[in-house]
């Protein structure tokens, strides 16, 4: 769990990032602390088995100095969707990840499904799989870089949306 | 000697991650790409994560180590035509300076880097109120 300290440096992450909203949204409140923080653990125990790299609940946070883009589309995303798994897969893009693939499936009322294919944008690296069958997994899409080369479909990075500061 | 010919593209996306991109895209067509500092001349180690943009405003990105070599030693001679590209990231927009616009490499980078730059994930403001 995150210090005193730390939490309340990660307000203010949270609110440089336009998402005071969401703070304000849950009055602060200490069931909002316990949510937040068990998911930012969830997501580092979750990173740390697939990708062998210790993480805490806070390492992200303490990255904004320098990385404050890359942290910025990362905790929209966690706004957004309580998947661990779908967050270690949107921290794997940031770092570098290739899309691979995604597949998404809808069916009103019965089931969604999104499945993201990752490769190593370097000869050798192994392909990672994330699934999530949470509908909730589908405002990440909206935050994928979008071209086109030669007329063929490119999915690249991960990028945050332009939000006020409130 | 070759003229380079400036490709402006407006931007909203962050210096960084419109040199990334850039990098990413034009390593796609050339596998063994070599990029450096425009600045400084200083070759980048693009290690994974891929942190290597952080407060760069433009980068040189050659064909592959022999290209670099070449312009290092000849410049812009005919014979280095197409075989590195200059990219400029300022607030407003993204410079690709290059030899043939033509040439079907470098389409395939000014239309990955237009339609990359025409998100509107960059250029929508948004503003999330509680409900």
């Amino acid at each position: 769990m995150m210090t005193e300290q730390q939490w309340g440096r990660a307000l203010e992450i949270l609110e440089e990032c336009g998402l005071g909203w969401w703070t304000k949204a849950t009055g602060n409140s200490a069931e909002f602390r316990q949510y937040l923080c068990s998911l930012m653990e969830a997501f580092a125990q979750e990173y740390t088995a697939r990708c062998g790299e210790a993480m805490t609940s806070f390492s992200v946070f303490e990255l904004y100095p320098r990385r404050q883009n890359q942290v910025r589309a990362f905790l929209q995303a966690v706004a957004s969707s309580s998947s661990p798994t779908m967050l270690v897969m949107v921290w794997r893009i940031l770092q570098g990840m290739n899309i691979k693939s995604v597949d998404m499936r809808y069916r009103m009322e019965e089931s969604f499904s999104l499945d993201v294919t990752l490769s190593s944008p370097y000869t050798g690296g192994s392909d990672e799989t994330y699934q999530s069958g949470d509908i909730d997994s589908a405002a990440l899409v909206r935050h994928l870089g979008i071209m086109k080369t030669n007329g063929k479909p490119i999915f690249d990075g991960f990028y945050p949306l332009h939000l006020r500061r409130s | 000697m070759i003229g380079g010919m400036d490709i402006r593209i407006k931007s909203r996306a962050e210096s960084e991650d419109a040199l990334r991109e850039a990098f990413l895209l034009i390593s796609r067509i050339w596998p063994h790409a070599v990029v450096e500092d425009a600045d400084t001349g200083k070759v980048l180690s693009v290690l994974f994560p891929i942190e290597a943009f952080a407060g760069l405003t433009g980068i040189m990105v050659y064909r592959d180590a022999a290209a670099r070599e070449s312009w290092g030693r000849i410049g812009a001679d005919p014979s280095n035509s197409n075989t590195m590209i200059h990219v400029i990231a300022n607030e407003d927009s993204v410079t690709l300076v290059l030899d043939d616009p033509d040439d079907a490499d470098m389409r395939k980078v000014v239309q990955g880097m237009e339609t990359f730059l025409a998100n509107d994930i960059f250029h929508i403001l948004a503003e999330r109120q509680v409900a």
